[in-house]
C-alpha cells in the first residue's frame, strides 16, 4: 500500500522549497534517488519562483547545462554570485542619464531622464553565474548613465526588443503620460506593464505618484494608481517586483517637511488587490517606520535593487551618507513574517563607482 | 463484508467520515470545503500520511489531494530525523554514504547569511 514515486513527487515533494528537497534527499535511498530527478526539480522551481521566472530561465543558454537541480541550489544559496565585468556596445540617442530602465519580458524599456553632455561610463558590471553574457553583447544599445546636468526633463518611452534580429530602440507613443521627471523609479509587471513612481519634476518638486502603462495594449494609456496614502515623496529610489504582482519601494532621497534625507525605508504594494495600497515593511519595532529588522543598508539614493527568484530583493550601491561602503550587497525577503535585512558576502572585486547608473535583470540571475 | 487488512481502524473511520460528508446530497461545495478545513485541521503529519495511503489505496482523489497538500505544508523546515520518525523510514545508508550525502546536501541548512536566524 505504497504511494508510487511519481505520485509522491508530484503530490507532495513538488510543493516543498528547494532547501526542503535537499534536506529530504538525505533521509533514505529512495528519497535520495527521487531528488536526482530533473522533472521534480523543475516542478519545485516553478512552485517556488512562479511560472514566469521558470519560463524565462528555460530560455537562458547554459541553464539546460546546469539543470534544474543545480539552478535551484545556486539561486537559493547564491553561492555562485561573484563580481564580473561585462561590456555592452552601442548607444542611445539622445544620450541620457538618470533614466530608469527595466526588463519587460525580453524588451528593455527606457523612461524619461535628463539629457547629458558628459562622458557616459560604458561598462556594465554583473553578478551571477555566467549564463547569458553573449545575449547582452549583441544588444545594440547602451544601458549606462552618468552625472545629471539638466537639459530638460523627458517623459517619453522607448522600447528595445532584445529578441529582434537587430535590436534597436523604438519610441512608444502613449496617451496621458505622467509629469515629466527624472530620478524616478520603475519596474515591470507580468512582462507587459511598466510602473513608474516618484522622482523629481521640472519645478524641482518631489513626486510621490504611481503610474502604470500597459505595453501589451494597441494604444497604451498611462493610468495613475489611486491611493489614500503614499510614502513620503522621493527621488533616486527603486521599485522592484516580487511574488508576481507585488512591488517594493526602497530608499531614495525622501521629503521630510522642508528637508530631504536619504532613506532606507521599505514600502510594498500588492497590485493584485482590488484597491492597492502602500504598506510599511516593519520589523524594527519602531512605530510608523518603514524599516525591516536586521542589519539595514545605510540610507541611500540612486542605488540598484534587483528581484531574485523566490521573491528576495538584492540592494547594491548608490550614494550613501557618511563613510559607509556602497559596494556591500544587502538582501531582503519581504515575504518573510518578519522581513529582515541580511548582508550577502560575494567574492571578487565590486565596481569602483556604484551610483548614477541603472541596471536590470533581462533574463536569468545577472545583475 | 469486505476486509481491508491494510488500513487500521482509526484511519478507516476518518476516511468514512470524509466520504459521508462528501457524498451528502445537499452538501454544497462551500460546505464541503469548510468541512475539509475543520476535519483536517491540526492533524499530525503522521496521521495525515496514513490517511494519504488509505485514500491512495481506495482511490479517493479529493481526500488524497487535500491530505497531500497538508503533508507538504507540515514538512517544511523539518529535520532529517523528524522526517524519518514521522514517516517510519529506516535509513539504509552506510556511515560513509551518510557523510557524503550530508555534505552534498549541506546547502539545505547553510546559506550566505552572515547573521544567522
Amino acid at each position: 500500500m505504497q504511494i508510487s514515486d511519481e505520485v509522491l513527487a508530484l503530490k507532495i515533494l513538488s510543493r516543498l522549497t528547494p532547501r526542503d528537497i535537499a534536506s529530504v534527499g538525505s533521509v533514505c535511498r529512495r528519497l535520495y534517488e527521487l531528488t536526482k530527478n530533473e522533472d521534480l526539480w523543475r516542478m519545485v522551481c516553478q512552485n517556488a519562483w512562479g511560472s514566469e521566472t521558470t519560463r524565462v530561465l528555460e530560455t537562458v543558454p547554459g541553464a539546460k547545462r546546469l539543470g534544474w537541480g543545480r539552478l535551484a541550489r545556486e539561486l537559493t544559496t547564491l553561492e555562485a554570485a561573484a563580481w564580473r565585468k561585462l561590456t555592452v556596445g552601442g548607444a542611445v540617442e539622445p544620450s541620457r542619464c538618470n533614466f530608469s530602465a527595466c526588463a519587460v519580458g525580453n524588451r528593455v524599456v527606457l523612461f524619461g531622464g535628463e539629457g547629458v553632455n558628459m562622458q557616459p561610463m560604458n561598462d556594465t558590471f554583473c553578478v551571477g553565474p555566467e549564463l547569458h553574457k553573449s545575449r547582452m553583447a549583441t544588444c545594440q544599445s547602451e544601458l549606462s548613465a552618468s552625472w545629471a546636468l539638466g537639459q530638460g526633463l523627458l517623459n517619453d518611452v522607448f522600447v528595445l526588443d532584445l529578441d529582434a534580429k537587430h535590436p534597436t530602440w523604438r519610441e512608444i507613443s502613449s496617451l496621458a503620460p505622467p509629469l515629466p521627471r527624472s530620478w524616478h523609479s520603475s519596474c515591470t509587471l507580468d512582462g507587459t506593464k511598466l510602473i513608474v513612481s516618484g522622482g523629481c519634476a521640472d519645478s524641482g518638486v518631489l513626486l510621490s505618484d504611481t503610474f502604470l502603462l500597459d505595453l501589451s495594449m494597441e494604444k497604451p494609456i498611462w493610468r495613475e494608481i489611486p491611493v489614500a496614502w503614499t510614502p513620503p515623496s522621493r527621488l533616486g529610489h527603486t521599485l522592484s517586483v516580487y511574488g508576481g504582482r507585488k512591488i517594493l519601494m526602497f530608499g531614495g532621497l525622501a521629503k521630510s517637511g522642508p528637508l530631504r534625507f536619504r532613506s532606507s525605508d521599505v514600502f510594498t504594494m500588492d497590485l493584485s488587490e482590488e484597491e492597492p495600497c502602500w504598506r510599511c515593511v516593519t520589523g524594527s519595532g519602531m512605530p510608523g517606520a518603514g524599516n525591516p529588522g536586521g542589519i539595514a543598508p545605510p540610507p541611500r539614493l540612486d542605488h540598484v535593487a534587483v528581484s531574485l527568484p523566490g521573491g528576495r530583493i538584492l540592494v547594491f550601491g548608490g550614494s550613501v551618507a557618511g563613510l559607509h561602503s556602497a559596494s556591500q550587497l544587502y538582501i531582503l525577503d519581504p515575504t518573510e513574517e518578519k522581513p529582515t535585512w541580511r548582508i550577502l558576502n560575494v567574492p571578487g572585486r565590486p565596481p569602483r563607482f556604484a551610483w548614477g547608473h541603472s541596471t536590470c535583470v533581462v533574463e536569468g540571475p545577472e545583475l | 463484508m469486505i476486509p481491508l487488512p491494510l488500513i487500521d481502524g482509526r484511519t478507516l473511520a476518518r476516511v468514512i467520515t470524509y466520504l459521508n460528508k462528501h457524498t451528502e446530497d445537499d452538501a454544497s461545495d462551500e460546505a464541503k470545503r469548510k468541512f475539509d478545513e475543520e476535519f483536517l485541521y491540526g492533524m499530525e503529519v503522521g496521521v495525515l500520511y496514513d490517511a494519504a495511503l488509505a485514500a491512495n489505496y481506495l482511490d479517493i482523489g479529493g481526500l488524497f489531494h487535500e491530505v497531500c497538500q497538508r503533508i507538504a505544508d507540515g514538512m517544511m523546515n523539518k529535520s532529517v530525523e523528524w522526517v524519518r520518525k514521522t514517516f517510519h523510514i529506516e535509513s539504509e545508508f552506510t556511515s560513509e554514504e551518510e557523510v557524503q550525502i550530508k555534505k552534498e546536501y549541506a546547502w539545505a541548512w547553510e546559506g550566505v547569511d552572515s547573521n544567522a536566524d
